[in-house]
């Protein structure tokens, strides 16, 4: 430390002002205006930061917190069963007996299936329906094998899987008898939530009809040859005249069976897992909030990422002037 | 209670006038210079004296740091004129007067004065011939009070050692 003997010395010998110098000062002073009381002293700018930055922040969050409460009022359903197919108006699930009588539903549901008597028909339905667990998938498919045999019908095929982890699921084919597959598909449609469906209808009556008249002309071009006595010749003409005449007799056979069975394939599959138990409402306005906080932090990164250049460069300029200002300083 | 009324500039420069050109002879090392100087000072004054606020911090403190900027503006003037005159070499000879720093001084602290820089001589004249505190120092300069006191400590040490070394010559 400076010894006391110079820190006097110092101080005795501080530099005083010239007459002229005070003179001068002194009529710079007195050119003062009377201040003005200001109506509101505006605040240090550090203290102004220190009030505005927590303040922001708390705008920030605030506003979140808003927003989360004001949209997470409504409890939004959860979205299984999105895409759900909305079921036809003649395949819309109604409960129904197992022997269902004439009545008015049935009637709609008729409505659906052209009820052509006279004419042959190809019926086939295709049905993929959503059940709730493995224990309403075994349920489904039971009553589904049995309705078919109930009918009238038969079950062409059927799997059945219930792995350890994921969906069970279940396909079956069944054919029914024409007049029942309309009972038929009521049955199923009511086994679970319809997620698609399709129904198609192929009239044969005409191919029937002509495969009929090719086997009557078979047969009477037979009888005429058989009818003038079979030459040698005539043998193997014959005998690929029987041949046709069978193959088509058994074509006409398996159309006219087909026409009398009608083909559903049924296909049911377990709830997927719910991806999120359905949140409370504390739960929800957090989420929104955040969300809200997470786009006000995307908004600030990229005002960061496009003023941050000039930041930088105001940030130099600052530092080179205080460099600047120190080397000045640094001079005797 | 009636409050104290508000202090005039010409009040607060009549108190504070030496003060604040003790500071600037330190400061420049030039007496011609640091009275030119005082005068900007108190001009600046004038026309900033309505945003002068007493609550954050004395007339003397507003008026060190008002004749800080004062001569930081000077300095960084001459340092350009000095560029300049370099470049196109017309650098004309100037007498420098010698630097008084105080009329009775010895010519050993006068002379240690001298070869001290200006910020070693500022924080001398701030803390040692003002009688300034540290943190009020540290305001003035822009630095914090840990600087401050480390600036006075190597000042002090440096002055101290030229002025012995002078008398022992």
């Amino acid at each position: 430390m400076l010894s006391p003997e110079l820190a006097t010395e110092l101080r005795a010998a501080r530099p005083t002002a010239s007459a002229g110098l005070r003179e001068r000062v002194l009529e710079i002073a007195a050119r003062e205006q009377p201040p003005r009381p200001r109506r509101f002293p505006l605040p240090p700018l550090r203290r102004v930061a220190l009030v505005v930055a927590p303040a922001a922040l708390a705008l920030a969050i605030g506003g979140a917190l808003v927003h989360g409460l004001t949209h997470s009022g409504q409890n939004r359903a959860v979205s299984e069963g999105a895409g759900r197919v909305r079921p036809l108006p003649h395949l819309q699930p109604k409960k129904v007996e197992l022997a269902p009588g004439p009545g008015p539903e049935s009637d709609t549901l008729r409505a659906a299936v052209p009820n052509t008597a006279g004419r042959l028909q190809q019926y086939g339905a295709y049905l993929r329906l959503q059940v709730k667990d493995l224990g309403a998938l075994s349920d489904a498919t039971k009553r589904a094998m049995r309705f078919a045999r109930l009918v009238g019908g038969y079950v062409a095929y059927v799997r059945y899987t219930t792995p350890a982890q994921g969906r069970g699921s279940a396909s079956l084919i069944v054919r029914v008898p024409v007049d029942r597959v309309q009972d038929t598909i009521e049955e199923y449609s009511g086994l679970g939530t319809i997620l698609s469906q399709k129904v198609t209808v192929l009239d044969v009556t005409k191919a029937v009809e002509e495969e009929a008249r090719e086997i009557a002309r078979l047969k009477a071009q037979i009888a005429r040859i058989e009818a003038g006595g079979v030459t040698a010749d005539e043998e193997y003409r014959l005998a690929a005249l029987k041949a046709r005449l069978d193959e088509l007799t058994k074509r006409k056979t398996a159309t006219v069976r087909r026409a009398q069975l009608a083909r559903v394939a049924l296909e049911l599959t377990t709830k997927p897992k719910k991806a999120a138990a359905s949140a409370g409402r504390f739960d929800r306005t957090m989420s929104d909030a955040g969300g809200v906080l997470l786009r006000e932090g995307e908004i600030l990164l990229y005002a960061l990422i496009v003023a941050g250049p000039l930041l930088l460069l105001g940030a130099a300029f600052i530092a080179a002037g205080r460099l600047r200002d120190r080397r000045l300083f640094e001079r005797s | 209670m009636n409050a104290e009324p508000a202090p005039t500039l010409a009040a607060i420069a009549e108190r504070h006038l030496d003060e604040v050109l003790a500071y600037l002879v330190y400061l420049t090392a030039d007496h011609t210079l640091a009275e030119d100087l005082t005068v900007e000072t108190f001009e600046r004054a004038l026309r900033r004296w309505r945003r002068f606020d007493p609550r954050r911090g004395g007339a003397r403190t507003w008026l060190c740091q008002l004749a800080r900027s004062a001569a930081l503006d000077h300095f960084r003037a001459e340092s350009r004129r000095l560029r300049r005159e370099e470049r196109y070499a017309v650098r004309e000879l100037r007498e420098v007067p010698a630097p008084s720093f105080g009329e009775d001084l010895s010519p050993e602290l006068e002379h240690a004065l001298a070869e001290l820089s200006r910020a070693e001589r500022e924080v001398v004249a701030l803390r040692v011939v003002l009688e300034l505190d540290g943190e009020t120092a540290a305001r003035v300069l822009g630095i914090s009070p840990s600087a401050c006191s480390t600036r006075l400590s190597r000042a002090l040490q440096k002055l101290e050692g030229m002025v012995s070394a002078d008398a022992v010559a």
